[in-house]
Parts: C-alpha cells; structure tokens; sequence
C-alpha cells in the first residue's frame, strides 16, 4: 500500500448538509471532517437515519434538489474543490473519477437494456469510440469482475442474472473508467454470505490493482473489521469516533461506539448478553442540547446534558478523535 | 441431556412441479426439499443455514403445516401433523407459532395492536374476553411493551417495537416452538441485540425451542444449540452449533463458515474460496450436488453417487463421499 501524506485522494473539511422543511431544517450531515489516502478503504458506520447515505451522495453531488444543500464545507479531490466545479465539471468527475455501488443491485440495473449497453454508457460519456470497441471494453470490464462467459453475459438482460452476478455488473460499471475513489454504499446486504464474500475478495484485489480508495457505508461490522482500514462512526448527522479500526476495535473512546461493537454476536469466543442501547436515536428535527447520544449513553452526566462534546484527540497522536466528555477525564 | 423430543421430522420431502419451454409444455421438478431428517426438544434452538435457495423457507412451511409434504412426516408429540384437523390441528398452530423476517409488512396495518397480538389466541382457543386482555397484557410485558400500547396502530411503532409485537403475538398462545425466519435482519445493530436477548429471555422463562431461520451466521452461532446445514434442499450436516462451527465436517460447511466475517479485526480467516454459485434446482448436479463447487472433491463417486448420511456421533450426521469408509 503506497500512500501519499501530503495531498491525499479526499479530504472533507466540515462539511454541512442542510435540510430544509416546511416544518424547519436540520443538518444530517453536520461539521464533518475526514481523510482518504490512496489505496485506503474508510468505513462509515451508523444506524439507519445517522446520515450515512446522506455524506456519500453529498461526496458526489447527488443530493435530492431543492431539499437538501451543502451549506458550508470542503470536499477536495487530490487538491481540487468539488464544491466550486459547474455541473458539468462535475458530470465529468462522476463515474470516471468517483464512482458509486448502490444497495439494490436490483434497481440500479436498468431492466430493458442489455448489460453491455449499460457498462458501455459509462464509457460513452467518458471515453467514447466506435460500438465495436465499446462491446470489447464491456466484455473485458466484466472479465474484470470475474464473470464467467463474459462474451455471452454481455449480452444478457439483468433479469437473466442472478443477484451476486448483477452487483458484480454493477461493479463493472462502477471501475468501468478506473476511477480514484469507489463509493459503495451497503454494497453486500442483499447477498448471501459467500457471495459476499467473493464479492469483497474482489474489490480488495481491484483496489491492490489499481490504487483506488474506497469508501463503505455500512451497518455491517463483519465487513468494518474484516476489510476497512479507518472508520468513522456517526451518530445523529455528527462524525462521534474516527480513527484506525484496529484502536477503535480494541479500545472505542466514544460509548456509543462501544455499545455499538458489543451489540453484534462475535463468531468465536464469549456467548455473554449482548450490549444494548436503549431508546431510539432522536428525531431530526428534535430540539437538543448537549451530547446528541445523552440521553441513550450509560455514561452520561450532567455535563453531557448541558454541553455539545468538541472532537477531542482520545489517543494524544492525532490519529484517533471522538466527541465525547470522557476523554477530557481520562 | 436428552430430552424428548417435541418435533421430529422424518424423511421429509417437498418437490414442486413447474412448467418450463415454449408454452409451459415441459414438466420439470423442483426438489425444494429432500428427505431432511432432524428434531427439536424443549427449550433447544435448532437453526437451518445456507444459502439463499437451499430449502430452508420451504422447510419452516413444512413444519407450519402451510404446505403439504410430497413425502415423509412430521411428528408433533409422536403424532403426524398432516393426520390432524378440528381441534388436534388448532392446538398445534397454537403450540407452533412463527416470527418473521419484515415487521412492516407482517403486521396488520389497520388493526390496533392488542387486537393483533390477540388473535392467535381467539383463533386458536376458546377464552373469553376477560382471559384475553389478561394475556395480552402479559405478552406486552413479556417482550417489554407497555400496556397501553395495545389500543395504538402499527404505524405508531419503530421497527424494533414492531419486531416486539410480532413477537408478542407468537408467545400469547404459550407455543412450544416458535419459527423464527430472518427475525432480525432487518433491524438495526443496537435493536438488533436487544430482541436477540429477548429471544434468549423468553426461551429461559417459557422453556421455549426455536427454529432459527437466518442468513447471519454470528448471529446463527450465538443463538443456537444446534444447526443443520441446507444445500440445494438437502441437508448435509447437521450437529451442535460449537462442534460444527469449531470443526465442519462437510466441504461446503467449511466454505460456508468460512466466508462468514468476523465483527473482530483481530481475528484472522483463512476463506475457502467456493467457485460459481449454486446451481439452479431446476437442474441440480448428478451425485452430490455439491461436487462442482466442492474443493475436496474425490472423483467420479461425487458426481455419480449422491451420498448417504453417517452418523459420526449421536448428535453428529454429515453427507458427504469423505467419511464413506
């Protein structure tokens, strides 16, 4: 793994997203603040509603219009703002240098088109040539991926596919112009275990092939532990815990964090009562003072109640950061 | 430990048929399920892993009685469920319940809530009203509802309180054995561990066995006494859940376990990789279905001869051509 310290692949600096209602506004995506150096996968975790989906569609200037705005913040790629490109900059930058894997491989295939067609699209707004060469480029995307038969699937219609042969289509569409950075957004819940498996073997060898920087949203603390190399768990649109998934793992600073890791049964070792949370993350638009996750935290006193936790440095190197109170006493 | 047992399955089979080809003229048939041998004693969590297509949904039909076997029996205190009617068969949809996978769409959205947790019991038994609110109210607290929840509509609740209700309403009958498909997929992570206590709870206090249906084998480890293993309708391994994850004895248990992620960064795995994917039922390989995938694969016996369960130890079978001496 090569990386580059001075300019890394992305880097967001407190990043706002706001929603607007007709019954208020609020910020799912709230001062955030990250790093992705090349050749690095980044795990964002939360519960459904912490603004997950929220940060990665904000990275690629896919928000819902007229709802939702950044409204203050920096997103560079390899030193270049994101947030100051026209649109059709930023059309250029989609799919040939980020690029994003939906949940639903169902729904992200377009049914009435034949997979080459659809891999082939990507090419033709970024790299356009004659049909001939096009079909030979979706044949040679999909070999990538590792389907089988390429040159007879290139001609099938997704329905045709089963569901661990049409993420891997939408895959193939998604390196299809080797882009720097893969967004996948729970790519895997809708696969069977093996499939998933084979599924993120291959995005680890495409990545040591190409350098690519990924960046997973996801609930799944398998996938976390087993193939990211920094996390950034949210927690009510706010970044509560970042660092190294090794530090995290052995030693979350933030409680929510660590309820969060002893809430999923380990595959070997203890069989003790799993860690609960109590209560339901707030509403959006909830009135809050304090520490968002108060309320839920075993931990909490009163100044969690009355005070908003800054990012504090939790292991004295920079490497580790959490809002929480308790790392000021320890 | 031996207990006896509440349900035992015997050589049962389900095969449908289907019409396939140009205007539906060809009969094929699809073996969803093959003579599956296993059974489930008091207060044991038996859970049936593999993967999507292997039988296992078809399966928990089977034991709900909502479909009829194309051969073999079920046994429910020795007597065979497809032999009972009138009240036998009240007593055992009373006794045998379920859970389902997806909350949302498993709950009446019109009916308030007490009404739905109730209804297993009006069905199923004759109690009057007075009866009914005292159960009711004891499965709310049971699964840690509140009492005046009753008279609220299901789309009041968050997903969790409406795995609850589901819940709820499958313990109001007092049943021996609840069926849980997917119970807690699609749920969030902390919610998540609290109905996977709940279960561990409930079954503590009412000595309550579980069929775990789920795709999450930490999750399958944590819970279960027992597993069986599915691969396209047939079950190829089967014995206690620390045995067989500690040492699998079938080639596709080990690969199945062994793409199973760890939610520990510390702990290494070494995958098996399984090439392609499981072949259609529609045309199941020759000989153990499992040979074109396999990577202990011994020759022409495994893609001729389908092979024969051997029992390792009392608790111990496993399908496969490795252990034919």
């Amino acid at each position: 793994m090569t990386q580059t310290q001075d300019t890394p692949l992305l880097e967001v600096k407190d990043l706002r997203v706001e929603i607007s209602t007709k019954a208020g506004s609020f910020y799912p995506v709230n001062g955030h603040n990250f790093t992705l150096n090349k050749g690095e996968t980044l795990g964002i975790v939360g519960e459904s509603g912490s603004g997950k989906s929220m940060t990665a569609t904000s990275l690629v200037r896919l928000l819902p219009k007229h709802a939702a705005k950044v409204k203050s913040g920096s997103i560079k790629l390899e030193g270049r703002e994101l947030l100051d490109l026209s649109e059709a900059e930023m059309r250029k930058v989609r799919g040939s240098e980020i690029a994003m894997i939906l949940q639903d491989p169902q729904t992200s295939l377009n049914p009435s088109f034949t997979v080459g067609e659809q891999i082939s699209e990507a090419f033709r707004l970024h790299a356009p040539g004659p049909k001939k060469t096009m079909r030979a480029r979706a044949i040679d995307a999909l070999r990538k991926v590792k389907v089988a038969a390429p040159e007879h699937r290139v001609d099938c219609y997704p329905n045709e596919l089963s569901g661990g042969m049409r993420q891997r289509v939408v895959g193939a569409i998604a390196i299809s112009c080797e882009p720097k950075i893969i967004i996948a957004d729970e790519p895997t819940t809708s696969l069977d275990v093996t499939v998933q498996a084979q599924y993120l073997r291959l995005l680890k060898e495409l990545q040591d092939d190409t350098g690519m920087g990924i960046i997973f949203i996801t609930h799944d603390f398998g996938i976390v532990a087993n193939l990211c190399h920094k996390i950034v768990v949210m927690y009510f649109g706010r970044i509560v815990e970042s660092g190294s998934v090794e530090r995290i793992f052995a030693n979350p600073a933030h409680p929510y964090t660590e309820a969060l890791i002893g809430a999923v049964p380990k595959l070997r070792g203890h069989k003790g009562r799993l860690t609960t949370i109590k209560g339901q993350p707030p509403a959006p638009m909830e009135p809050l003072q304090g520490c968002p996750f108060a309320p839920r935290c075993e931990k909490a006193d009163s100044r969690c109640f009355a005070e908003l936790p800054p990012t504090l440095d939790a292991d004295g190197d920079g490497e580790h950061l959490a809002s929480c109170w308790r790392v000021l006493d320890q | 430990m031996i207990k006896t047992p509440i349900l035992e399955v015997e050589n049962l089979s389900k095969h449908f048929e289907v019409q396939t080809g140009i205007f539906k003229r060809e009969t094929k048939i699809v073996k969803a399920a093959t003579d599956l041998n296993f059974h489930i004693s008091e207060g044991e969590t038996l859970a049936l892993v593999g993967e999507s297509g292997c039988g296992k949904t078809t399966t928990t039909r089977l034991l709900l009685k909502l479909q009829t076997p194309t051969a073999g029996r079920v046994l429910y205190d020795g007597q065979d469920i497809n032999t009972l009617n009138g009240q036998g068969l009240k007593t055992y949809r009373s006794k045998v319940q379920a859970v389902f996978q997806d909350p949302w769409s498993s709950i009446n959205p019109r009916v308030r809530i007490g009404d739905f947790i109730a209804e297993p019991l009006i069905v199923n038994e004759k109690v009057d009203s007075n009866e009914v609110d005292r159960r009711v109210n004891a499965a709310l607290d049971a699964v840690g509802l509140r009492r005046q929840d009753a008279r609220k509509f299901p789309h009041e609740f968050s997903g969790g309180q409406r795995q609850r209700i589901a819940i709820a309403s499958a313990i109001i009958t007092r049943p021996r054995l609840v069926i849980l498909d997917e119970p807690v997929s699609g749920l969030d992570v902390s919610i998540r561990s609290q109905i996977i206590n709940l279960f561990k709870d409930l079954q503590a206090e009412y000595a309550l066995s579980y069929i775990l249906v789920a795709h999450d084998l930490a999750t399958t480890r944590y819970l279960a006494d027992r597993v069986a293993v599915m691969y396209l309708g047939q079950m190829v391994e089967q014995g206690n859940t620390d045995d067989v994850f500690d040492a699998p004895a079938h080639p596709y248990t080990e690969a199945l376990l062994s793409a199973a992620l760890s939610a520990d960064p510390t702990e290494k795995r070494t995958e098996i990789p399984m090439t392609g994917e499981v072949p259609s039922p529609l045309n199941p390989p020759s000989g153990c279905a499992f040979h074109p995938r396999c990577h202990k694969c011994i020759g022409d016996i495994c893609k001729t001869q389908s092979p024969v369960p051997f029992l390792q130890d009392p608790n111990r079978t496993v399908s496969c051509h490795l252990y034919d001496q």
